[in-house]
């Protein structure tokens, strides 16, 4: 393939194997890296959607010279308009829910090719049938996305809005935790305060009420082959990720629950699991039942 | 042929359903083609304002192309032919940093090169190329947002880079 080509396959993030390590041959490959990665700083400031709107909503209105009786008229209009979009939000909805239990791993695809897996103790809920105009659907714990090419993906959580085109990321939104993974392609995070995005390699963590950036080297999650990997997370995450996928109950002391923890465990085999999970702590486990109790040495 | 459910965009669902699919790219088009000091949100605003009062005159398919026109020709009535810059945002502070305050300069100086060789791309070079690779599009998408030829994006993202390239490296 010509040079030329070659690199604009690569803008279109087009490139296969093969060709992705032709370009990194490529003399100029690692300026052209470089230049993409500072390119992302140039971002635009977000758009405040809403208030643009508000002051449209206002302008409008001085536009306008209508008479008395078609504001009347367009009164009505709009009373039964909000009727039929409350008949049709309430009675109307075909939302499909996807649940994996504790210790249990769902797979499933969307109505448009696009793959999901759910890990243990998550929940998604999706309006099929409204699919095919607006992709979007609400995550409660954490999934792995492969999504099919096309209009905008949106994953809503408690914690902000996660959107794509086309792309590999997974979310894991838990009570106290929020982390973003990009696989492949790029994704949008928003939340209340910021918005971010994420190219393939890098993810973005939020616990405590505090925001952090990181990379991983994994071309896929960790949990989608049976395992756990952590990097820099709270120790009560680690904990709580231990619960869902054996379903089991921890107790440990609360003193650690800010320490940040490094490592993986199987979901396999609980006792390796939970070695893995205690011996770097300086900590032992005592089990009675579905009852784990951490202790320090 | 179907009869098109609404004939023009006089209707104020059609008008919110218009702004939600078109607002965003709007801005973006209008920001990474004549920055910040245009006032991009003003532009958006403006645009759809106008668009309400010829509702009557377009019909929904048209709308997209009518506000980008009126956008595009707006900021060009402001736009005194000076350069657009481009301002980069700080980095926020990592996890942990290990990053030497010498390296931390020559980023520093690698940015600024950067904010200049960008404002001397052409308009449609630096809006072609922000948007795919900050916006995250793909060529065809681009292609489609601007009415112009797949080709031509491909041309003008690949000359942006190019340009960036010789103009940092100082080649």
């Amino acid at each position: 393939m010509k040079k030329e080509d070659l690199i604009i396959k690569w803008l279109d993030n087009n490139l296969n194997e093969e060709e992705l390590r032709a370009f990194k041959k490529l003399d100029a490959s690692s300026a052209f890296m470089k230049i993409d990665e500072a390119a992302h700083r140039f971002g635009a400031p977000s758009f405040d959607e809403a208030r643009v709107f508000e002051q449209i909503q206002q302008e409008k209105g001085k536009a306008e010279t209508k008479t008395p009786w078609t504001r009347y008229v367009s009164g009505i209009a709009a009373a039964i308009v909000v009727s039929l979009g409350l008949y049709f939000a309430f009675f109307n909805t075909t939302d499909v829910t996807y649940i994996a239990e504790n210790a249990t791993r769902t797979e499933f695809t969307l109505p448009d090719q696009s793959e999901v897996i759910l890990n243990a103790g998550s929940r998604i809920v999706v309006d099929e049938d409204d699919w095919s105009s607006q992709r979007e659907l609400q995550l409660n714990g954490e999934a792995y996305f492969k999504v099919a090419t096309g209009t905008t993906f949106n994953v809503i959580t408690d914690h902000g809005i996660v959107s794509v085109l086309g792309t590999e990321f997974t979310v894991n939104a838990r009570d106290n935790y929020f982390e973003v993974t990009c696989f492949e392609g790029v994704v949008q995070v928003r939340t209340d305060d910021t918005t971010v995005r994420l190219p393939a390699g890098k993810n973005f963590k939020i616990f405590n009420g505090q925001v952090f950036d990181g990379s991983v080297t994994i071309s896929q999650p960790s949990w989608v082959n049976a395992k756990t990997t952590f990097k820099s997370v709270p120790y009560y995450e680690a904990i709580s990720e231990l619960e869902r996928q054996y379903d089991i109950e921890i107790t440990f002391d609360p003193v650690l629950n800010n320490t940040l923890y490094t490592g993986s465990f199987t979901h396999e085999n609980l006792e390796t699991a939970l070695e893995a999970i205690t011996i770097p702590l300086n900590l032992s486990y005592d089990m009675k039942g579905k009852n784990v109790v951490l202790k320090s040495n | 042929m179907a009869k098109p459910l609404f004939q023009n965009v006089c209707n104020e669902q059609v008008f919110s359903q218009l702004y939600k699919k078109w607002s965003k790219d709007l801005y973006n088009f209008i920001y990474y083609r004549y920055g910040e000091k245009i006032g991009p949100e003003d532009k958006v605003q403006e645009a759809f304002v106008k668009l309400w009062k010829h509702c009557k005159e377009t019909p929904p398919e048209k709308a997209k192309s009518f506000l980008f026109t009126i956008a595009n020709n707006l900021s060009l009535n402001d736009l005194k032919h000076q350069k657009v810059v481009l301002k980069y945002q700080e980095r926020k502070p990592r996890e942990h940093t290990n990053e030497s305050p010498h390296f931390l300069l020559e980023e520093k100086e690698y940015m600024q090169k950067f904010e200049k060789a960008l404002a001397n791309l052409s308009d449609g070079q630096r809006e072609a190329f922000l948007l795919n690779r900050v916006e995250g599009k793909r060529h065809k998408e681009i292609a489609e947002l601007l009415g112009i030829s797949r080709k031509a994006v491909e041309k003008r993202i690949y000359a942006a880079l190019d340009n960036l390239r010789k103009e940092i490296e100082g080649i």
